[in-house]
This record gives C-alpha cells, sequence and structure tokens, in this order.
C-alpha cells in the first residue's frame, strides 16, 4: 500500500494532518502536524468587555477599547478558565484554520503535573465540545525530546510561568522526578516593574498604545510625549487592561535588555559594586514609550541572575513577595490516580518521593535556583541513566534564549557534578526554540507507528474518562 | 535564420554552387542524428539556425513529439491520488477510528487493496512478552515460599546477632566485674570501719551483679524468645518490629495480589522498561525500583519453572536478581559520581603510584632473574639422572680425576715441542657434566669464547652431543700462544672466504693501487733492500699471519710516503711558480 | 653435514720445493737420456712432519715439463714428491686436489702452487757444495678460511703451526724454515717500516714548511 511518497520510506511517516495544539502560559500554538511550524500563535488570553460583552481573540486582544478587560486563559500551563479556552479554541479551528473536525483528529500537550481530576476535565471538554474524531495527550518535554529526536533526555523548559525540568527516558516523561518552580519569564517581569517602580521613580512608564508621538529625552528628565486621545479620554480604560499593556512593556524591557552574567552575583565573597558588569560596556539604553532613555548597567545581570538566585533578590513590594511562595520544585504528586489510594499512607505520609530525597551540594534553603533544579532532578535519577541524560539536556522555551543562560548553565552543572559529562542542547532558531513543543507534537503525529495510540470517541464513550486515562493516557 | 531564409525572405536569388550547398547539406544531414521534426520542432529549431545546440532538446521519451513528449504527457491523465480512509486498529472493530492519509491510486483499486492488506505500520505494534501471571492460588503458595525463606535467613541473622550480642554482654560483664572489685578494693582501703557495710555492700554488688547477670540472662531469652514470636507473627504482618531486633535482612512490607496484578499490567503497558514504570508506580509509593524488579523476577521464575523447563538459563538468570546487591551497587555509583575533584584526583595519583611500583617490581625480578643466571651455576643441558645414583656419582668422580689428570699432562706436554705426541685429549664426560670445569667458564681468549658460542649454538640443534672437536679443543683451554700453535686465528671482524688458499697468494689489502703508485713502491723497496719477491708477488721471505701483515704496513707506509712526496713536489712546484710570478713583477 | 665456522681461519705451514743434485753416473740407468745432468725432488709437505694432510688432500699433482713421460705425475698419500733427472729448470706446477664434499666444504679445485725448479746454485758467494746440492725451499701456509666442523677436527689433531725454533741441523739451512726465522723477518720489517715512517715524517715536516712559504708568498 503505497503512502505518502517518499515519507515511508526514509522516515516511517504517513501524514493524516492531525491538529497539534499546545497551550502555553503566554502563547498558545495550534496548527497541522507535518508542519515545520504552528500555523497559529495566539495569547493565551482574551479581551472582554465589562459587562460581558462580545469577546477578542488573538490580534484584536491588543486593542484599547472602554470598559474592556484582559484576562488570562491559562495559568501555570493549565486551563483556568474552561468556557474562554473553549472559545478560544473554537476561534482558531473555526474562524482561523476553518477546519472539519472530523477529518483528523487533534493532539493536545499537557505539562508533567497535571492531576487526573484535571486531566479528566480536559479530555472530556474535548470530546464533548469539539467534534474530533480522536484524541491524544502529549505530555510536553516527550515532545520536545521526539522534536530534538533524543529517546532519553533532560528536558529544561524556561517558560513564561514556570520552569520545568523533566527526565525523559525512551520517549517517555518521568513524572515523579521532574521538578518545577515559578521563577521563569513572569518572575523576570516582575522583578523588572518592581526595579522600574522603586528605583526610577520619575519615569513616566506609559504604554504605547497611550502615546501619539514622543521626543527623545534622557531619564531623569521627564518624558516629553503628546498623548493620544483615547476614546472618552481614556476613562474607559480599565485597570485590568492597563496592567496587561504594562506587561507587554515588561516584556519588551526584558527581551532587549536582560543578560545572565558569568556567575552568581550576589553570595560569597562577592560584593555587587566589585562586579565586572558595573563597568561601562555592559550599560545599555532602552526607551521606552513615553521617549525616556534609560541606562541600565547591572541591573540586566541582576534580572537575569535572580532566576538562578531567587534567594539574593527580594521584592521591594509586597504583592510580589506574595505571589511567589519560596519553591524548592518539588511537585507533589498525591491524586494522580484517584483509583488506588496509597496503603501505607500513614507510614510514608511525609514523602512524597519515593526516591531518596535529592543530595544538593549547595546549601539547601527553601528556594532552588535554575541550576540548583536542574541539579537536583539529575540526582534523583536512577544511577544507571544519570550519565545518558546528563549527555542530553535539552534546554527549551522563550524563556532560554536570554544570553549567556546556556553557558551559565552549563559551567554550573558541570563544576557541581564534575562526574558527569554535561551536554546541552539548545536549538540556535529562536522562534523554533519558543515552539519546540508544538514541533514536537507535529513530528510525533507524523509517524506512522503513532497512528494505533489514538484514543477514538467512540472508545471514550464506551469507556468513559477515567478509564481512558488511566489505561491510554498513563 | 539560416542564410537561406534570409535570402528567401529578401526574395534574392543567389547563384549558388551546387556542388557546396549540397555538400553542406549533406554534412549536416550526416551529422544531425536527429530525425526530421515535425511541427512545432521544425519551427523551434529554424529558429535556432543551422547549428544546433549542445543540448538535444527533444523529449528523453518519445523524442519525436514537438514538446518532446510533454504533450503525450499532458495528455495522458495524471496518476490518481485518494483521500483514503483507513483504521490504523484494523484489528479491533469496534475501535473503529477513521483517519484520512492521501495514497498513491485509484480509489477502487485501493479499497480493493485495503480490505485485503494490513496497514503498514501496524507491523510496529509490538510489545515485550512478559510470563503471565499466575493464578492467586498459586501465587499465595509462592508468595509464602519466599517469606518462608526470608524467615529463614533473618531468623538466622538474628541468631548471629544474638550470639554476637551476649559475647558483649559477656565481656562487658567481667569488664563491669573487674571495675567493680577494683571498686570495692578501693573502698576497703578507704573506710576500713565500715567493713562489714562493706562485705554487706559488697555481697549486695555481687548479688546485685548476680541478679544483673541473671537479668542479662533473662532478658537475652527474651528477646529470643520474643524473637521467635515475633517470626512466627511475622506472615502478614508489618515488620516494624523486625527492624528493631537488629535483624540484617529487612522485610519489606508484603505483596498482595492485587498489587502485584497492578505491577504486572505495568510491565505489559510499559515493555519492562523499569524506570518508567516505577515512575507511573502509584499503587504504594514506598516501592523502590528494586523493589519492583525483584518481585517480578522471583515470580516468573517460579511461573516459568513451573511451566516447562525449557529456558533454563533464563530462569537461572532471573532467580540471580539479588535485591540488596543492586541497592548497594546503585548506592556505589552514587558515591562514586559524588566524589569531588579532589577525591578523583587522589585516585588518580593512588592509581599512578601503584602502576609506578608496579613497574619497579617487575623490573626488580627482571634483574634478580639475570643475577641468577650469572650467578647460578650453569644449566645442565644433559640430563643428570645417570649421575644420581651412588655409581653414577663414582664415574663421576673419576671422570673427573681423569680429566684432571688430563689437564696436568697437557701441560706438561706442551713443554716438549717438537716430537711430543699429541694425543687427542678425549673428553671422558661431556662438558656439562663436569662441574669442576665450570667454575671457570670465562674462555681466555677470543677465539675460545667465539668457539663457545658457536658451540652452544651448535648444542641447541643437536639433541646429541658428539665428541665435537670443538670441544676437544675447548677442554684444552689453551693460551693465546697455544692457540697460535695450532695455526688458529679468530677473525673477529673479517669477512673471511671460506675455502683454501696459499698464505703467499693472499692479496694484501695494502697492494690495492694503480699500476703507477705500485712502479713506485716496488722501486723504493728495492732501494730498501726488502725482499719484495721479484716484481709481481710481494711476499715477504716467510710467509707467515704475522709477516704478511707486517708486510702489509710497510707498504702501506711506503704508500703514504709517496704521497707525500707527491704532495711536497707539488707544492714546491707551485712555490716556484709563484715566485716566478712574482720575482717578474 | 658440518656447519662452517665463522670468522675463524686455521693455517697449516708447508714447505715446498726442490733439491737437486748433481746426477752421478753410478745412478743413470738405461733410460735415463743423457742430457739429464741432476737429480732433482720436487716435493710438497707440511713443515712438521707428523702432520697428517691426507684427509684433507685427496691427491697432489706434479705437472712437469712435457718433455718428461707422463709429465703430470699424481700422488696419492704423502710424501708427495716426484724425482726424476733432468737439465733443465722449468717450472713446475704442483696441485693439490682435496677431497670434495660437503664434509670438508673445500671446493677448491685450483690450488696451484708454482714453483720455479732450482738445478744450479745461485748465490755466487757461497761455495757450492761438492755434490753440486742445491736446496730451493719456500714456506708458505695452507690457511683454511671458515672451515667445516670436520675441517677443523682434523686439523686440531695435533697443533700444526709449532714449526721449530732452531734448525734440526745446521746443514740443513736452506731446507729448513725456523721461527726464528719469521721473528727474525718481522724485525726487519719493523725496522723497515721504522724507516719509511721516519722519512714519511721528515717529508711531512717539510710540506707543512712550503706551505707556510706559500702562503707567505702569496700574501706579499
Amino acid at each position: 500500500m503505497a503512502t505518502s511518497g517518499n515519507n515511508t520510506a526514509v522516515y516511517g511517516g504517513d501524514e493524516i494532518n492531525a491538529i497539534v495544539l499546545d497551550p502555553g502560559s503566554y502563547y498558545s500554538r495550534v496548527g497541522y502536524a507535518g508542519d515545520d511550524f504552528p500555523k497559529l500563535v495566539i495569547e493565551s488570553a482574551y479581551g472582554e468587555s465589562k459587562d460581558g460583552g462580545k469577546r477578542f481573540y488573538g490580534d484584536r486582544v491588543g486593542l484599547a477599547r472602554e470598559n474592556y478587560e484582559v484576562k488570562p486563559i491559562i495559568k501555570d500551563l493549565m486551563v483556568t478558565d474552561w468556557d474562554a479556552a473553549v472559545e478560544q479554541y473554537r476561534y482558531c479551528f473555526e474562524e482561523y484554520l476553518q477546519l472539519q473536525y472530523d477529518e483528523q483528529p487533534i493532539l493536545i500537550t499537557e505539562p508533567v503535573w497535571t492531576q487526573h481530576r484535571y486531566r479528566q476535565k480536559l479530555i472530556e471538554t474535548f470530546y464533548e465540545e469539539f467534534d474530533f474524531p480522536a484524541l491524544y495527550l502529549a505530555r510536553k518535554p516527550t515532545c520536545v525530546s521526539f522534536q530534538q529526536g533524543r529517546a532519553n533526555c533532560l528536558v529544561v523548559d524556561i517558560g513564561h510561568d514556570s520552569v520545568s525540568v523533566t527526565p525523559v527516558i525512551d520517549g517517555i516523561s518521568l513524572l515523579k522526578n521532574s521538578m518545577k518552580t515559578n521563577y521563569a519569564g513572569a518572575f523576570i517581569n516582575d522583578h523588572i516593574e518592581d526595579l522600574i517602580s522603586s528605583q526610577y521613580p520619575k519615569l513616566c512608564t506609559d504604554s504605547y498604545y497611550k502615546i501619539r508621538s514622543k521626543t527623545p529625552t534622557t531619564y531623569p528628565e521627564p518624558a516629553q510625549c503628546v498623548y493620544r486621545a483615547l476614546p472618552n479620554g481614556g476613562i474607559g480604560v480599565t485597570p485590568l487592561f492597563d496592567t496587561y499593556m504594562k506587561q507587554h512593556l515588561w516584556h519588551e524591557v526584558k527581551e532587549a535588555l536582560v543578560e545572565v552574567p558569568d556567575s552568581k552575583l550576589h553570595g560569597g565573597s562577592k560584593n555587587i559594586s566589585n562586579s565586572i558588569y558595573n563597568q561601562d560596556q555592559y550599560k545599555r539604553q532602552f526607551q521606552f514609550p513615553a521617549g525616556q532613555y534609560v541606562t541600565f548597567g547591572i541591573e540586566r545581570f541582576e534580572l537575569a541572575d535572580c532566576i538562578f538566585d531567587p534567594v539574593s533578590y527580594s521584592f521591594k513590594n509586597a504583592k510580589y513577595t506574595e505571589k511567589y511562595p519560596p519553591s524548592n520544585g518539588e511537585l507533589t504528586l498525591k491524586n494522580t490516580h484517584e483509583d488506588y489510594k496509597p496503603l501505607k499512607r500513614a507510614r510514608k505520609a511525609e514523602s512524597n518521593q519515593s526516591t531518596p530525597p535529592p543530595l544538593d551540594r549547595l546549601h539547601i534553603t527553601g528556594i532552588r535556583g535554575l541550576t540548583e533544579l536542574v541539579s537536583s532532578t539529575l540526582s534523583n535519577i536512577d544511577i544507571d541513566l544519570r550519565a545518558l541524560t546528563a549527555h542530553n539536556i535539552i534546554v527549551t522555551g522563550g524563556g532560554s534564549l536570554i544570553p549567556q543562560l546556556t553557558d551559565r548553565l552549563y559551567n554550573e552543572l558541570s563544576s557541581i557534578n564534575p562526574g558527569l559529562k554535561i551536554r546541552l542542547h539548545a536549538v540556535g532558531n529562536a522562534s523554533e526554540r519558543t515552539n519546540q513543543a508544538w514541533i514536537g507534537g507535529s513530528v510525533l503525529l507524523s509517524l506512522g507507528t503513532f497512528h494505533q495510540m489514538w484514543v477514538s470517541k467512540h472508545e471514550y464513550e464506551e469507556a468513559g474518562p477515567d478509564r481512558i486515562l488511566t489505561q491510554r493516557f498513563r | 535564420m539560416s542564410a537561406r531564409d534570409i535570402l528567401d525572405v529578401l526574395n534574392v536569388q543567389r547563384d549558388e554552387l551546387p556542388g557546396l550547398p549540397s555538400k553542406k547539406r549533406k554534412k549536416l544531414n550526416s551529422d544531425s542524428p536527429m530525425p526530421r521534426q515535425t511541427g512545432m520542432a521544425r519551427e523551434l529549431y529554424n529558429l535556432l539556425g543551422p547549428n544546433t545546440p549542445p543540448v538535444h532538446l527533444g523529449g528523453v521519451s518519445g523524442g519525436g513529439g514537438g514538446l518532446g513528449g510533454l504533450k503525450d504527457k499532458m495528455n495522458l491523465k495524471p496518476s490518481p491520488w485518494t483521500r483514503l480512509e483507513f483504521n490504523p486498529q484494523q484489528g479491533n472493530d469496534s475501535k473503529g477510528i477513521k483517519l484520512y492519509h492521501w495514497v498513491k491510486g485509484s480509489r477502487e483499486l485501493l479499497e480493493q487493496e485495503q480490505a485485503t492488506k494490513e496497514y503498514l505500520f501496524a507491523k510496529f505494534n509490538t510489545g515485550v512478552e512478559i510470563p503471565e501471571l499466575v493464578g492467586e492460588e498459586l501465587y499465595e503458595q509462592y508468595m509464602q515460599e519466599f517469606e518462608e525463606k526470608e524467615e529463614e535467613e533473618i531468623v538466622q541473622a538474628r541468631l548471629e546477632a544474638e550470639a554476637r550480642r551476649k559475647k558483649e554482654e559477656e565481656r562487658r560483664k567481667e569488664r563491669a566485674k573487674n571495675e567493680e572489685k577494683k571498686q570495692a578494693k578501693e573502698q576497703d582501703k578507704d573506710q576500713s570501719k565500715d567493713e562489714q557495710d562493706k562485705d554487706q555492700s559488697k555481697d549486695e554488688q555481687s548479688k546485685g551483679e548476680q541478679i544483673n547477670d541473671k537479668n542479662i540472662e533473662v532478658s537475652i531469652d527474651d528477646a529470643g524468645a520474643g524473637a521467635d514470636a515475633d517470626a512466627d507473627a511475622e506472615v502478614d504482618t508489618d515488620t516494624g518490629a523486625a527492624d528493631n531486633t537488629g535483624g540484617i535482612v529487612t522485610v519489606a512490607s508484603t505483596w498482595t495480589y492485587e498489587e502485584t496484578k497492578y505491577l504486572w499490567d505495568l510491565c505489559k503497558a510499559f515493555e519492562l522498561k523499569w524506570p518508567i514504570i516505577h515512575d507511573r508506580y502509584t499503587y504504594d509509593l514506598g516501592r523502590t525500583q528494586e523493589d519492583l524488579k525483584e518481585q517480578f523476577y522471583r515470580l516468573s521464575a517460579k511461573a516459568l519453572d513451573s511451566h516447562d523447563a525449557q529456558s533454563k538459563a533464563l530462569i537461572d538468570g532471573l532467580e540471580l536478581y539479588s535485591k540488596s546487591k543492586e541497592t548497594e551497587r546503585k548506592q556505589y555509583l552514587e558515591n562514586l559520581l559524588k566524589r569531588t575533584p579532589a577525591e578523583i584526583a587522589e585516585e588518580e595519583s593512588l592509581v599512578i603510584e601503584a602502576r609506578r611500583f608496579e613497574l619497579a617490581a617487575k623490573k626488580m625480578l627482571i634483574e634478580r632473574s639475570h643475577l641468577l643466571t650469572l650467578l647460578d651455576s650453569p644449566q645442565s643441558s644433559q640430563s643428570i639422572l645417570q649421575y644420581n645414583s651412588s655409581q653414577g656419582l663414582a664415574t663421576l668422580y673419576n671422570n673427573l680425576m681423569i680429566m684432571d689428570k688430563n689437564q696436568k699432562k697437557k701441560q706438561g706436554q706442551l713443554q716438549k715441542v717438537q716430537n711430543s705426541n699429541f694425543d687427542p685429549v678425549p673428553p671422558a664426560i661431556p662438558v656439562a657434566a663436569s662441574s669442576s670445569f665450570k667454575k671457570e667458564r670465562v674462555f681466555q681468549t677470543p677465539l675460545q669464547q667465539h668457539l663457545a658460542g658457536v658451540l652452544k649454538s651448535n648444542q641447541s640443534n643437536n639433541i646429541k652431543l658428539e665428541t665435537n672437536s670443538i670441544q676437544q679443543l675447548l677442554m684444552k683451554r689453551l693460551t693465546q700462544k697455544e692457540e697460535e700453535a695450532y695455526g688458529l686465528h679468530y677473525h673477529s671482524n673479517e669477512k673471511l672466504n671460506p675455502g683454501v688458499l696459499l698464505r703467499s697468494a693472499q692479496k694484501l689489502p695494502g697492494l690495492q693501487q694503480r699500476q703507477s703508485v705500485l712502479k713506485s713502491v716496488s722501486t723504493l723497496l728495492q732501494e730498501l733492500d726488502v725482499p719484495t719477491g721479484g716484481g709481481t708477488s710481494w711476499k715477504p721471505v716467510m710467509p707467515t699471519r704475522k709477516t704478511m701483515a707486517k708486510y702489509d704496513e710497510l707498504i702501506r707506509s711506503v704508500v703514504a710516503l709517496l704521497e707525500m712526496k707527491k704532495g711536497k713536489d707539488r707544492l714546491e712546484a707551485e712555490i716556484r711558480l709563484i715566485k716566478s710570478q712574482k720575482g717578474l713583477e | 653435514m658440518s656447519k662452517r665456522i665463522k670468522n675463524v681461519s686455521i693455517s697449516v705451514p708447508i714447505l715446498y720445493g726442490n733439491h737437486s743434485v748433481r746426477l752421478e753416473p753410478e745412478e743413470r740407468t738405461e733410460r735415463t737420456p743423457a742430457d739429464h745432468t741432476h737429480k732433482w725432488t720436487v716435493f710438497f709437505k707440511p713443515v712438521l712432519d707428523n702432520i697428517d694432510l691426507t684427509p684433507l688432500i685427496k691427491r697432489v699433482t706434479f705437472k712437469l715439463h712435457e718433455t718428461y713421460e707422463n709429465s703430470v705425475r699424481l700422488l696419492e698419500k704423502p710424501p708427495y714428491q716426484v724425482t726424476e733427472t733432468g737439465w733443465g729448470e722449468f717450472e713446475v706446477i704442483i696441485k693439490l686436489h682435496f677431497h670434495p664434499g660437503a664434509e670438508l666444504g673445500i671446493n677448491e679445485k685450483n690450488f696451484q702452487i708454482f714453483h720455479a725448479l732450482k738445478l744450479h746454485p745461485f748465490n755466487p758467494l757461497i761455495e757450492p757444495l761438492p755434490n753440486g746440492e742445491v736446496h730451493l725451499v719456500l714456506y708458505d701456509e695452507l690457511v683454511f678460511q671458515e672451515p667445516t666442523e670436520k675441517v677443523f677436527e682434523i686439523l686440531t689433531q695435533k697443533p700444526s703451526n709449532l714449526i721449530p725454533y732452531k734448525l734440526s741441523e745446521k746443514s740443513k739451512r736452506f731446507q729448513e724454515f725456523t721461527r726464528m726465522d719469521e721473528i727474525d723477518e718481522l724485525a726487519r720489517l719493523d725496522v723497515y717500516i721504522a724507516k719509511v715512517k721516519e722519512e714519511v715524517e721528515k717529508e711531512g715536516n717539510e710540506f707543512q714548511e712550503l706551505e707556510l712559504q706559500k702562503a707567505a708568498l702569496l700574501q706579499q
């Protein structure tokens, strides 16, 4: 039976053009399997007028409207607002992609820390709300490993809401050994806001949508700009919308300025004032929307350093400290399967991980930075697999694009683990790196051997979501 | 555009030499391999002119068609592709999932095919074969067996622990007794008044000791009894207590049938990939990977065993699995990994040192063996068995005496040079067995050494030793002079041509000169009154080795002299020349 | 199969030559031509009488002048000599035929010694002896280079190089060679060598002087 051309012979491929949906905390990606890029990269947020009117998705979100709020759909890679999510996806499928549901099945990626109940809700929603003939759930690290072509690896995903480290063995993500913290992109954004509000009081942080024209000035001179005439004189713009737009601003600052220093800036004998990063060559300027040019020196490095060393950087603003409780990265895995209750709960109630506690070389505070996270995950992996995994560490996610991040990570990992041969792999192409999980899903679905795995709607109707999850999506 | 066409267009007639164009035409015709083009092609080529392009623009197939076959292809229907529905899980019709992909071929044909053929990738739907889980009753039986084994081990371990403890207790007791005695003595010395009391106290103490002893014994017994009781009661309960009694083997919580079924399920689903199985194992989070492996392997071994002993090797392999060893091994590996760079460096330096020591030891051994061979008595090349008996020893002694006498005789004989009868000295015993001679292994002359070497090499080849003439010669232990008496000479570095020659006929190396030189030499020699033997034969009066050598030397020096003279004469001539030149100036 | 002993040579001193006496009338036979004036014996023998070369030498041939009947005289065993009468001095070719074979390893086919027969005394100063005795005896040595073991064995039975130090009789001066002769010769040669070397040195000095002269001249 001849299948599509050369693919069978060379790659074992069998294209059925299924849909790949990769929800993310910042962006979600939708597209056809077999493509090397998602057709649609859409923000995981929606706009809605305060009194519950029409909803806007995608590019239309960012326009200032009266009484208009922008709310997130996904938090921590899990859907928080199911209605909005369904609507957004419907928008993607029907309006944007204009696909026929029953012609292809859909793959949805999920993080490793999803619980049973969430997954149940997920597949229920998809089977019932949409008419896809079949569905599959894939863990994000598995997809990344497929994209990279490495069956045994350690996936370090530095995203917007979360940084996760997951070992993948034989293409299957190990859940118990995974770790995740919240010291990721959003964390840096918040630090930026904290920094600006505390140390640059004269900085005008009005976002682009407010500004009509500007003349450049140098901070701390006041901004010289002409404001745009907003509907209703700007009264109708909700603070939520404003916050949302400001987030974009911090995001821009982050992408433009932040750079990882070679080593920790704080701690030990290092004094921040002695650091070489105080020198002029490391200073960069950024022009804010209102026209003010601000020079940042060592702050750039401090901002990046905070994901490696969250302990040393505390927020001035208390609301952030609340937002980020100290996290040591350990995931609790209770209730992944509700059917089987652990018998010896009394005895082993304390430890959620059956492997011995991680042996960090560094001082164990309650907080793990990026390196410590990776290192402790490595230490938890079965010793037989450790060398193999350490040699195949994949760094992915938008946050990993910060300059010098991979170098710093590599150096620190190598010094902590002198016995292991550490090797980091990071895709060079920036857009590939942010969409790596989606691309992996696309690869996965193009394989002829994958098609036996689909869970059809028929099956779902017969067996029910619970059984499906426990039997098929283990 | 060809010339003809232009002329044609311009309606100009040209008188052409009939021969030429026809020739040209002929050439063209014969040259061009292309068949006549029709229609479009003709026009095309006419456009291009008489020079055909290097690339044949006609179609590869077809050839005659205008677009080179494309036209034909255009008329053909394209091969059809169908968006075909298929079911990758063809086994289960109930799970009918409909997927679509594009397949080359017409719909009808393909649908027919599909009815018969399997999905291309279905063959990759493999799994791992694992032995089936036994039924519940058998399971219980096996688990019982396992537990009994473990019990035994525990009991044994406990007994050992007890024995150890007893010994410790006794030691402690003794120590305690001694100390108390000491104390008692001290008390005696210190307080003489309260002796009675002390006695009393001593008694009490001793009593107390006894009581203590009893208590200790009782406690040991209790422990023992307790242990036994525990062992009995241990079938299905938790072994937290077992740990307390200090058993070496800790039995983990026991497996229920349900849990084992769950494990089997996971094993099948994840194809016996243990890291993944362990990761997804949520029945009891306390299980380590080794736990799971152990349970699976031992039950499989039992199952296979009972079925048929076909794969004995496999069963043995399964039974070999030892959980404790695996855990230990992994611990070792971890420790290995966690070594600091300092430790790693230390280890490397130790390894290097160890290697150095080894080398030194080897060298020492080699040197020692060298020394031994030097100092040691030489090997016997012949078996000395014949000399092991008393008779043998006697013969050996006699032979040695004979040798000795012969030696002396020979020395005496050498005085009488002329008329002595040199009887060859036959060696009575082979060289190897003569221990007295072994002492003076060193031969006096290089010749002898050489001959000894020759002898040895010969000996190595010959198994049976003949009374070799060389041996005989060596036996005599000649001095240099004596060697000469035999006319023997050892040429250390000369290349000798084998054969016979007359001494006088030997070509002297010094005589390798040109004729002119030789003439002058001869004149000189005549002047000096050196016997030249009449011109051509240059030899001393009595050509012996020595004289020939001397002669040679003489001739060489004469040659040197002549050369010197020549040089001098040349110089003189030059000087005269210069003088004359200078003089003229 | 005997192996060759490398780097070793063994030599046997030999004497060859001829004695000659005037032919006395008594000794003439009918066959003796009238013009024969002398009786001579040409011989070949090792210096020491007790050395037996038969194991090595198959035969010795003396090739006489063609005019002699059976001009090639073969001798299979010692003493290797030919006694004849004659009148003229000619060259006798003494040829040694060695036993062939691998054992001895001697492959010489043409071992010849040329000897000029001497009948008349050559030294005018010395009184010729009454019987016209003339001896021309020459010393030589058979040198076996890289002898095979067999040859070695044969030749080391007795020390063959022990030529005597003194003449057995004074009269045999011309018939015998002694060790002393060798020593004398060596001494003489030494003298010559010394002389020549002296000359060489002299010349050398002169040479150097001339060189200086020349250099001086050139500089001028």
